[in-house]
């Protein structure tokens, strides 16, 4: 084979000329240019003169290259001596994006701002879902990644959360359902000037993905297959592994809910010395015979449950590496094909991509896949039709449960299970052995599921199918004149079940056995006519004008269905229910009527303004607030044009825009309901009101509905420059902008003596202040080495700048806080910051919240780098944020169950000092005096007199309270701290890349691509056990964040 | 060509036709719930929330549960704020008013001014000064920051409105539907409206006046003119069911697998008086489980210290040697009744009366009655101890040391009998904080706490009040404290 590729190359380079010449640009000589001949591996670089010198075949062509430089080609025929003058590549600033509705702009253009993806991010899989890859990629687009199989990535755009568009058209979806490897691009239109066509869905901006068309002439066929699998993890939660369950070094197993001694909760139990004690897989013995059988869980109900007769012989007592041995290896493969032609009339790409990712936890996956057919049709000169259909499913056998609560693997064994409980065991015996299938097998009855039979036989489907049908006609009118009409249809279908065998343990659900089904339907319509007109009416005056109307209609429907215990164990079906099966149903309705327009004028090619408008109609508000009108303006100039800049800068580009959005409610939040309550026998019930929609985002909410409420209203304005030096080796993109919320809907917090907790009003004025920064730059570039990088920053910080009705407080917040800022509890200090101790040496919590830091991180940044070595390709890309608070849930918990790798500390000291304290925590008594507060928690007199602590206090207790009840920030303890400073940096991405194509030549296969990578490698935080990344809160108990490695390759015919 | 100009120009058409002929307003109206409904159905709910109200905190704060878990505040006598929770109730309250009254259903109108009074008389209790008069009137009268009133004025408003039930529902023959508690029988719910009645004027035993109502004589008035509980089986109760939403409020409460022991002061109180419901209320021991004593041996049943430092009272559970609450409170998924107010209570109720002087009667008839329709409801509920319980155990129990009531007795002594017997049957049941404000009062039983620990009087105001309503708490603060939130502040009941 190696041989036949030899004979191949030294076939094709016969009949060989010596080829030699200069590259210059205006200036002089271009160093470092690449000369390859077209269609080979052939090729070299200019030296410091410019000169080159190349062996090529006659027939063949030269590409010169260089960044900043527009290509050239130049076949060789008989030319000896081969000179170019190379131009400064505009295209930067002349590409071409897509824009809001679809109407595509050169960039120079616009006045706001937009940032494209670069596909190779996109290209080198490694993520399960799209919006991953997005992470650090986008100046302002925040990212979290959780860590958990199908936790779905949440995206936040200046601080709000945008509008996915695909092809045109918005979509709500977690993107499991849409393929990485039929998106062309992505385009992010940041801000409120930049997708205020889209009107009140876009107000937030919108990330654009286009999917793919056939690119080059011909028939391509391309295939490719990843493959990864979890390599160690990035974040791992470290526990103590020196004391077991129980509670003041005492334990002994009987029922698993106290019956024993300290068996129903708690890691304060005796140090594992290898010393025997009576377990929950201890075997049990009769007194009288001497008989011992082996059994594991408690005995509750079974003819060993008498105390005076039979006994659980101790074993001994050591420690497990359970959580380690409950994850196993994650492994994500994916395959792909894409077939794609292209021809005068006609244009297509079929595609299909198929992956499966198998969860670290046992028994977890995920299945997704996708049939997707672009066309476009050329029906003659000046008609295209376009469609595009898909059809996407999204499949989970059983995936894991989070949250805080015992449905959560996490939860258990993080938090509640001490290390004494011997895991493989756990995996082994699901059920008590005299009741399978009735009673699972645990070391605890009161709180805690057996993780492996809560992994094992309680399984959570969800099966999701979605087809997407668009079809889009234009028409080219007249020279000039456009028109398009476009309808598409995107239903989702999604069925959702819980099967929960007997004895599983969730608060509230019955532990009799459980099945629940949830089936959902989504039904988006949108359709849209729209004309387009451009006119040059001089070299320098040109026009294009754009008129449209849409229609979108959203309908909802649901379906859940619910037993109350099951009758046969295992038997997962509406029938088998023990008490009648309850149901609900529901269905809602949505549209939005809406006109719009744009014009964009070109001045002198060096100045352009835009305009739009737009106005909806919704029905979600009053027939006399339903209509809102959005105007935008930008404008955007080539500064280079009209005044002369220094040679080494490329371009200078100022643009500016303000615009002005407004957004409606959910359906039916104008006007209070009743709720169904129980059902108490046969007889029902009614509660009042039925919570609504929170706009704020949070669910639903109780609150005191208005009918009259107006939309909510954005403006925002934004100021930018884009500018590159040395022909493009160094780029600088940045934007300022400032938004204000007005007439924001917020749910107002009032007297709860009024009936309701809130009432929905048009209040509240937010001020957002933003910046973001983008730096492209090739350091090194030469024949064998080229740096590419590229850097961004933003901050984003939204203020609360007035409070509705001038009053003092929005609930915690003052005017001039962020609205992101944290109230929590703290303990009492003194006024110099001292920890107030009462009699017992334990601390008091204070009566009133503290201002403890603010959620978000003050900035954001993203840094990429592609190194080209000779053939290979390397990317690194890292990310991270700066400041932020976190309040850690996990670090609370873990203090108070014993778990926490800190509280071993005094422990066996104290249990060997016959439980006598020896802890005395720094701090301070009261002595004599009082303190009094206004209702603001301000001192008003404070005679209090102090001394210094000298009272010991009991370890466990300490434990269970200072750290846990109460925020205690790193500056007040670094010790029992259980809140962070949210800071990170992540090494996203490393993926190494090679065309295996430079080693052979064939006529066949047109690319062969291998990559080597690795996802989610390391990070530097300052929030221990917690990847900060994850997202806003831990309260959902993070799985670890695992590192990924893993290889593609592929195939393009 | 002509042809697409033809599609685009009907697509076009069809675009708007479609907009036009959709009716906006139509759209958002919600198929799923409805506007309108018969105050039965909301009668059904509230009854339910209301008389399946049941705390095991309070349990902590008059010493018959110990935690041991973590630092209980209520145990050890530290809470701070309490919430507004209860006008959220009141909310269902109010549109049950509503809605009665588009239909003129007077005998809703009378559950829910007893809905309200019930209500009102736990808000005040708790905090003092409370919204009343304003309160309630957001939705229908934009009042949103509600001026607080007087707790005087709050509890004369209770009693106005429990008058007001009671005249409404006396010689009312219209049927009720949605009735869980009486099953629409409006006598017997006249009979807990009167009781409710005789509570609240008892609480009231240090005052003579309640905002012009005298309390003695209207309390003899009651009695003498007004219908009361007969019975066991006229109890304020709620029966629990077997079916989702319907079950015992503590069936699989993980709390009770873990950390929560019985109070050694209350198992004491049972034991030294041979009381067989302690046999109703929790298990014996570990160490006396397996040691093989017999469950009606007193001496089986023990519980912690609720005075010292919770980890320490894990030492005698380590030992075996703290009883926890009978299996039946989280095992059984109905359980027993949660009683808001029963004859129990009633027949005591009138007894501290009789001792008071406020009426004239049998004291002893009436304790004696209240402590057998207490045996015969663990009998009934507490199956597996039933045989300890019977009619005979009833009058071995009143012949006992401590319990046995004559009129040889001191007055003080009454009355220590008496509210003894109103706390006993407390435990885990709908009495809320009732036994805790007797005891404020009387000083019956003893809550055994650390040295240098007095017991609260009140809750602070919730923060959400502070920071939606400041101007009214401020004012509310100003005229009962002098502007402090304290707990240890006295509020004006028990002045």
């Amino acid at each position: 084979m190696i041989c036949g590729l030899l004979i191949c190359t030294s076939l094709a380079f016969a009949q060989s000329v010596k080829v030699t010449g200069t590259v210059t640009d205006k200036l002089g000589p271009v160093i470092g240019a690449a000369v390859v001949v077209k269609n080979s591996t052939v090729g070299t670089v200019t030296d410091i003169d410019g000169n080159y010198e190349i062996e090529a075949p006659k027939n063949a062509t030269l590409i010169f290259s260089f960044v900043g430089y527009e290509t050239v080609e130049r076949p060789i025929g008989d030319l000896k001596v081969i000179n170019v003058e190379m131009s400064d590549d505009v295209k930067l600033i002349d590409e071409v994006v897509v824009t809001a509705i679809g109407i595509k702009q050169q960039k120079k253009k616009l006045g706001y701002t937009t940032q494209q993806v670069s596909t190779e991010a996109l290209e080198q899989p490694g993520t399960v879902n799209v919006g991953n890859a997005l992470s650090g990629q986008v100046a302002g687009l925040t990212v979290n990644n959780p860590t958990g199989i199908f936790q779905a990535p949440s995206f936040s755009l200046r601080g709000k959360t945008p509008l996915m568009v695909v092809d045109g058209i918005p979509v709500e979806s977690d993107l499991f359902d849409v393929s990485l490897e039929n998106i062309e691009s992505i385009n992010v239109l940041k801000g409120t000037a930049a997708a205020a066509l889209y009107g009140s869905r876009g107000k937030d901006g919108a990330i654009l993905i286009t999917t793919r068309l056939a690119k080059e002439e011909g028939l391509v066929v391309t295939a490719g297959i990843s493959s990864m699998v979890t390599a160690g993890f990035t974040v791992f939660p470290e526990t103590q592994n020196e004391f077991g369950s129980g509670s003041n070094g005492q334990y002994e197993f009987w029922d698993g809910a106290d019956g024993g001694i300290s068996d129903g909760d708690m890691t304060w139990g005796p140090r594992f010395e290898g010393q025997k004690i009576a377990q929950w897989n201890s075997p049990i013995r009769d007194k009288q015979t001497g008989e011992v059988i082996s059994w594991w869980g408690d005995v509750s109900g079974s003819v060993y449950d008498d105390r005076t007769r039979y006994e659980r012989v101790p074993i001994t007592w050591e420690a497990h590496d359970n959580l380690k041995d409950f994850l196993r290896t994650g492994v994500i493969t994916k395959a792909t094909f894409s077939v794609a032609n292209k021809t005068k009339k006609a244009n297509y790409n079929f595609n299909g991509d198929f992956s499966k990712q198998q969860g670290q936890v046992p028994n977890t996956s995920i299945y997704t896949g996708g049939l997707n057919f672009n066309s476009m049709f050329n029906l003659s000169n000046t008609v295209t039709l376009s469609s595009n259909l898909s059809y996407n499913k999204v499949y989970s056998p059983n995936y894991p449960r989070y949250g805080y609560g015992p449905k959560n693997h996490m939860y258990t064994i993080l938090l509640w299970m001490g290390n004494d409980v011997n895991g493989k065991e756990l995996s082994q015996h699901l059920y008590r052995p005299d009741s399978e299938g009735t009673r699972q097998a645990n070391y605890n009855y009161a709180w805690y599921n057996n993780p492996y039979f809560a992994a094992n036989e309680l399984t959570q489907k969800h099966d999701r199918n979605t087809v997407n049908g668009q079809v889009k006609l234009n028409w080219d009118v007249l020279p000039g004149l456009t028109l398009q009409g476009r309808a598409a249809g995107r239903l989702e279908s999604t069925f959702e079940d819980m099967k929960s065998p007997k004895s599983y343990m969730n608060y509230g659900d019955s532990r009799n056995g459980d099945y629940k089904t949830w089936n959902s339907d989504q039904l988006d319509i949108n359709a849209d006519a729209l004309a387009t007109y451009t006119q040059a009416v001089s070299k320098d005056f040109a026009f294009t004008a754009n008129l449209g109307t849409s229609l979108y209609y959203r309908q909802i429907r649901k379906e859940t269905q619910a037993t109350d215990g099951l009758i046969v164990p295992k038997v997962y079906n509406m029938g088998n229910s023990l008490n009648p099966v309850s149901a609900t149903n529901l269905m809602n309705e949505k549209v939005i009527e809406s006109v719009y327009g744009s014009v964009n004028i070109d001045l002198f090619e060096a100045l352009f303004l835009t305009f739009t408008g737009r106005n909806d109609w919704s029905s979600t508000l009053s027939a006399a607030n339903n209509s809102y009108f959005y105007p935008s303006v930008s404008a955007s100039t080539l500064v280079n044009e009209y005044v002369k800049l220094p040679s080494w800068m490329d371009y200078l580009k100022v643009n500016a825009a303000w615009a002005q959005v407004s957004s409606d409610l959910d359906p039916y939040a104008l006007q209070a309901t009743y709720a169904k309550g129980i059902l108490y026998g046969s007889t029902p019930s009614v509660t009042y009101p039925n919570d609504v929609t929170d706009p704020s985002g949070s669910g639903t909410v109780t609150a005191l509905v208005n009918p009259d409420i107006l939309p909510q209203k954005t403006s925002s304005f934004e100021v930018g420059m884009s500018t590159s030096f040395l022909h493009n080796r160094l780029g600088l993109d940045l934007t300022y902008y400032r938004m204000l919320d007005q007439n924001s809907i917020i749910k107002l917090p009032i007297s709860e003596a009024s009936g309701f907790p809130y009432r929905f009003v048009n209040g509240n004025e937010y001020t957002t202040n933003g910046f973001e920064l983008i730096v492209n730059a090739t350091p090194v570039q030469n024949k064998n080495f080229t740096w590419n990088v590229s850097t961004n920053w933003s901050s984003n910080i939204r203020k609360l700048t007035k409070i509705y009705g001038g009053q003092d407080k929005f609930g915690d917040l003052k005017v001039g806080d962020r609205a992101d800022a944290m109230y929590a509890t703290e303990w009492e200090k003194t006024p110099d910051g001292q920890l107030i101790l009462d009699a017992n040496g334990m601390p008091t919590k204070s009566a009133f919240t503290t201002h403890i830091g603010n959620q978000s991180p003050d900035v954001r940044y993203g840094l990429q780098n592609t190194f080209k070595i000779k053939k290979f390709t390397v990317n690194i890309d890292m990310d991270g944020a700066i400041g932020g608070t976190l309040v850690s849930t996990t670090t609370q918990k873990m203090w108070w169950g014993g778990k926490h790798p800190k509280s071993t500390m005094y422990r066996q000291e104290e249990y060997e000092n016959g439980g006598e304290a020896i802890y005395v925590p720094e701090g301070v008594n009261i002595v004599s005096g009082e303190v009094t507060y206004d209702v603001n928690g301000n001192i008003l007199t404070d005679t209090r007199v102090y001394k210094k602590n000298e009272t010991a206090v009991n370890i466990q207790t300490w434990a269970q309270n200072y750290p846990y009840r109460a925020v205690v920030r790193t500056s007040e303890n670094e010790l029992f701290a259980n809140t962070f400073n949210r800071s990170y940096l992540k090494l996203r991405r490393v993926a190494v890349s090679y065309d295996l194509k430079n080693l052979f030549e064939s006529n066949v296969i047109k690319g062969l691509d291998l990559t080597l990578f690795g996802n989610n490698l390391a990070v530097w935080k300052k929030t221990p056990y917690l990847d900060p990344d994850f997202g806003a809160s831990d309260s959902d108990l993070q799985d670890p964040s695992a590192r990924y490695i893993g290889i593609s390759a592929t195939i393009k015919l | 060509m002509k042809k697409y100009l033809k599609y685009i120009a009907a697509g076009a058409a069809l675009a708007f036709t479609c907009n036009s002929c959709i009716d906006l307003e139509e759209m958002n109206v919600d198929p799923n719930n409805p506007t309108t409904t018969d105050p039965a159905l909301l009668l059904t709910g509230l009854s339910f929330k209301t008389f399946e109200e049941s705390d095991a905190q309070v349990c902590h704060a008059t010493k018959q549960l110990v935690l041991t878990s973590g630092e209980s505040p209520y145990q050890v006598y530290k809470w701070t704020r309490g919430g507004f929770g209860y006008y959220s109730n009141l909310r269902d309250v109010t549109k049950m008013k509503e809605e009665a009254e588009k239909s003129n259903e007077t005998a809703y109108e009378a559950l829910a001014l007893f809905f309200e009074a019930h209500y009102y008389y736990m808000l005040t209790m708790m905090f003092g000064d409370v919204p009343c008069s304003e309160a309630l009137q957001g939705e229908t009268n934009e009042l949103y920051q509600p001026k607080y009133d007087s707790q005087e004025t709050v509890l004369s408003t209770v009693l106005a409105k429990l008058d007001e039930a009671n005249t409404l529902l006396t010689d009312n023959n219209s049927i009720i539907s949605g009735d869980i508690i009486y099953g629409g029988d409006l006598l017997k719910w006249r009979r807990l409206i009167n009781a409710y009645r005789l509570r609240v004027l008892m609480s009231l035993s240090n005052k003579q006046t309640v905002g012009g109502i005298d309390v003695k004589s209207t309390f003899a008035r009651i009695f003498r003119d007004e219908p009361l509980m007969t019975g066991e089986a006229d109890n304020g109760q709620l029966v629990f069911l077997d079916q989702q939403d319907d079950r015992y409020p503590y069936f699989n409460d993980s709390d009770f697998g873990s950390g929560r022991y019985m109070d050694s002061t209350y198992v004491a109180v049972l034991a030294t008086r041979k009381d067989p419901r302690l046999f109703a209320f929790c298990t014996q021991t570990p160490a006396s489980e397996k040691a093989g004593l017999a469950v009606d041996d007193f001496s089986s049943y023990d519980g912690g210290d609720p005075a010292i430092p919770y980890s320490l009272v894990n030492d005698k559970v380590t030992l075996g040697g703290c009883s926890k609450p009978a299996t039946r409170y989280y095992q059984h998924p109905t359980n027993e009744p949660m009683i808001l107010l029963g004859y129990t209570e009633q027949q005591l109720l009138l007894a501290e009366a009789v001792v008071r002087g406020w009426i004239s009667g049998d004291d002893k008839a009436f304790y004696e009655s209240a402590v057998r329709a207490s045996f015969r409801f663990y009998e009934k509920y507490a199956s597996s101890v039933a045989l300890y319980l019977g009619e005979d155990a009833a009058d071995t129990y009143l012949q006992g040391d401590k319990v046995a009531y004559a009129s040889s007795l001191t007055k003080e002594q009454k009355i220590e009998r008496i509210i003894l017997q109103k706390y006993i049957p407390t435990f885990l049941q709908g009495s809320m904080w009732m036994p805790y404000y007797d005891q404020l009062r009387t000083g019956y039983p003893e809550f055994r706490r650390a040295s240098g620990v007095s017991l609260p009087y009140r809750w602070m105001y919730p923060q959400d009040e502070y920071n939606n309503n400041a101007a009214s708490v401020q004012a509310a603060l100003q005229s009962q404290f002098g502007g402090n939130d304290r707990t240890s502040d006295p509020l004006w009941w028990i002045k």
